[in-house]
């Protein structure tokens, strides 16, 4: 529960920014959208926390808001669609707080980086919106959303055919976001890349050395031998040297520091230049490794 | 043998994460998702290539062991050790998870048969425990498993030290050693084992009153007198055959470590099995629930010593309920002379067809003796005066079950002889004691 907190809080404000931005831009008469937005932030954060009680009632809270949703949309559409916006703007939020919680590495990452393109395509909309003039309600932003993703379809599908196109994702920047989104980056591998077995539990580290395992009340007799040589066994011992994953996060730097150089020098090549260094380290790694679910000894 | 390196879920998980990713940077195109998603794939790919790279030549060969403190016998419910020193010979340092292999049998009792630690090259680690046996048999420690793995959990190499030992967990009674013993039972039940077979034996002994279970035929009428009848005793001449019958059935699992019931059936048979064969008798052992788990015919010499010695070391419950009935249809058929059935039961009925299988075994000339546990008398009293009252509350439903049992028997004419949690040795001494006054009887 201890480590949940600092996640938290280094991880939650990219979401709440992007949410707030754009709220920011809505006129103050539209209560169903933001009340809704705060609603939905609120069962976000409580989803991050790993009590199984609170998640269930924090899934129950979401349903009944589904319901709610649908519900509003069926008998007073523009309350409706304000809700449902409101949920939008939310989601990143919420794909936040799953990622926070434990569960399989893998998902929570991707639920990150879900959460990142949401929330980009809410602030690229919210900009859009903002520069041709149009005051954004709740209906304006679901439209455009829609629209933008539709625009970014065919905008790679043109790209990909040589047609040419517009691709509005990929020309949006927003320097705050992306401050934030590194903190929360940070925040969420700093829970889940802590060094462990390939079954979870936690390997010996120079900070959680202090108490040294002493050898234990046995609930037996054991005779001064026994117990003089149970004194000498191995005690959990901590790396020694260069940290064991340096290397990896090494690597991890040195891909990502390629990577923004390539697409500056030259933004075409840096697609080919990521797809074929992924393959290839794939390749590589497929071939020397088996993928096994081991039996914990 | 090389190992190869295996990608933990956690690795593929997190290689799958990564993809995802940057699926999604290849949908938006723009930066930031691209470089997170090329970062955090590059940084696991970056992970497994430098763990594999490291840990390529891991194999046995890397591990220099020895076994230290390590016990090869153990009494069942006392405490054993050992202590296994390994080496890491390899070049490179690892994260490692060392485990010695046990069985559930050996219940750890202080130190620790694994070790998750960070292993520098060169160095050693040594694992101690202290182990209890909770059960009978022989049981193998090893192999040692010696894990690497990857510091981020992404990926492992697991190779096994082959070094196993060998734990012989037995008993208090020495099943079947031979050589003088210094139990005060031996010492009682080697003189009155002695068993006889009515109608066997010459060379009178001596003459003692009339019980009603003997044969008219031995009634010495010179001797008697109106309403004092007596018996000719003799001594035993031929050698005699004796089959055990243990219960190996659920209920024979009450008690406590190494004190079950069925754990003092097996010690009092392995006293009857020492002197009946030091005497020159025959012996069988069939262990029955409601089939024959082993079936050891009648016989002598080292081999058969041998084949009862493991049948009695290896005997554990099982999931089936005692059937009497079977057993002694499976005596009758397998039995072709006259023996002396020591049963060491806990039924939990007793109905019309054990009836028959008894009568139809005493007509043949076998002799059945009965040692009963008394199943809530397995266990040690319980000291506050609520605790007993509830457990007799318990204890009502299995203890009228055992006095049905019981008068079953005694209107059978059984010879029964209870056991509570200190075996039925003494209760088998008593039966010695009560045969060698019969002894002979012609």
């Amino acid at each position: 529960m201890r480590e949940v907190w600092p996640s938290m809080v280094l991880a939650f404000p990219v979401a709440i920014y992007a949410g707030a931005k754009v709220l920011g831009s809505a006129p103050a008469s539209q209560a169903g959208f933001a009340g809704m937005f705060v609603v939905m932030l609120i069962l976000a954060i409580l989803s991050a926390f790993p009590y199984e009680r609170v998640l269930l009632w924090a899934a129950g809270a979401q349903l009944f808001a589904t319901a709610f949703i649908l519900g509003a949309l069926y008998f007073a559409l523009g309350f409706g669609v304000q809700l449902l916006a409101g949920s939008l703007l939310a989601a990143p939020a919420l794909l936040v707080g799953y990622s926070v919680r434990p569960g399989p590495l893998g998902w929570r990452l991707f639920a990150f980086a879900f959460a990142l393109a949401i929330g980009l395509g809410l602030l690229a909309a919210d900009q859009g919106l903002t520069s041709s003039g149009v005051v954004v309600s709740a209906g304006e932003l679901i439209r455009e959303f829609i629209s933008l993703n539709i625009t970014q379809a065919l905008g790679l599908y043109g790209l990909l055919a040589s047609t040419g196109g517009v691709i509005p994702l990929r020309d949006f920047f927003d320097p705050d976001f992306i401050v934030l989104a590194a903190i929360a980056g940070a925040g969420l591998l700093f829970t889940s890349l802590r060094p462990q077995t390939a079954w979870g539990d936690l390997l010996p580290s120079a900070g959680a050395m202090t108490s040294f395992l002493a050898m234990e009340e046995a609930p037996v007799d054991l005779g001064p031998d026994l117990t003089s040589t149970l004194e000498g066994r191995s005690a959990p011992e901590p790396a020694s040297g260069i940290p064991p994953g340096v290397p990896g996060l090494l690597g991890g730097c040195l891909a990502a520091v390629l990577a923004i150089a390539a697409a500056f020098v030259s933004p075409g090549v840096t697609l080919l230049l990521i797809a074929t260094g992924v393959v290839a380290a794939l390749g590589f790694t497929i071939a020397v490794m088996r993928r096994t679910l081991p039996a914990h000894p | 043998m090389r190992t190869s390196a295996m990608l933990s879920p956690r690795g593929s998980g997190a290689l799958g994460g990564g993809l995802g990713i940057l699926v999604l940077g290849f949908y938006s195109l723009n930066v930031l998702i691209l470089v997170v998603g090329t970062a955090f794939t590059g940084f696991v790919l970056a992970a497994l290539i430098w763990f594999s790279l490291t840990t390529r030549g891991f194999s046995p060969a890397n591990f220099a062991y020895e076994r230290y403190q390590n016990s090869s016998e153990v009494i069942v419910g006392d405490i054993g050790s050992m202590g296994l020193r390994l080496v890491n010979q390899g070049r490179t340092g690892f994260y490692a998870e060392i485990f010695d292999s046990h069985p559930d049998s050996l219940d750890i009792v202080a130190g620790e048969p694994r070790l998750v630690t960070w292993w520098p090259p060169q160095s050693e680690k040594r694992l101690v425990y202290a182990f209890r046996a909770v059960r009978r048999g022989e049981f193998l420690l090893g192999p040692t498993v010696v894990v690497a793995h990857e510091p981020f959990g992404f990926a492992f190499r697991v190779t096994t030290v082959e070094n196993p030992w060998t734990v012989d967990a037995a008993l208090r009674v020495p099943l079947l050693a031979a050589g003088p013993s210094t139990f005060d039972h031996d010492r009682r039940i080697e003189g009155g084992i002695n068993l006889p077979i009515r109608g066997m034996g010459t060379e009178f002994r001596s003459l003692r009153e009339y019980q009603p279970s003997d044969d008219i035929r031995a009634v010495a009428w010179k001797r008697s007198a109106m309403g004092r009848l007596y018996v000719r005793e003799f001594e035993r001449e031929t050698p005699q055959d004796i089959v055990l019958v243990v219960d190996t059935g659920w209920r024979m699992g009450a008690g406590g470590v190494g004190s079950t019931a069925l754990d003092r059936a097996v010690e009092t048979s392995a006293l009857v099995v020492r002197y009946a064969l030091l005497r020159g008798d025959r012996v069988g052992l069939l262990l029955w629930s409601n089939q024959a788990d082993l079936w050891v015919p009648v016989g002598r010499g080292t081999d058969l010593a041998a084949a009862i010695r493991r049948g009695l070391t290896e005997s554990s419950v099982g999931p089936g309920a005692f059937e009497a009935g079977g057993a002694f249809e499976f005596l009758d058929q397998n039995l072709k002379k006259p023996a002396h059935l020591l049963v060491f039961a806990a039924p939990g009925h007793w109905a019309a067809r054990e009836s028959e299988g008894y009568s139809t075994l005493s007509r043949k000339g076998h002799l059945l003796y009965f040692f009963l546990p008394d199943l809530p008398e397995m266990y040690p009293e319980l000291g506050e005066e609520t605790s007993r009252r509830v457990a007799a509350l318990v204890d009502a439903p299995e203890k009228s079950r055992r006095n049905q049992v019981v008068a079953a028997l005694a209107a059978l004419g059984a010879p029964v002889f209870s056991y509570d949690r200190t075996g039925p040795t003494e209760a088998m001494v008593e039966l010695s004691e009560h045969l060698r006054a019969f002894r002979g009887v012609a």
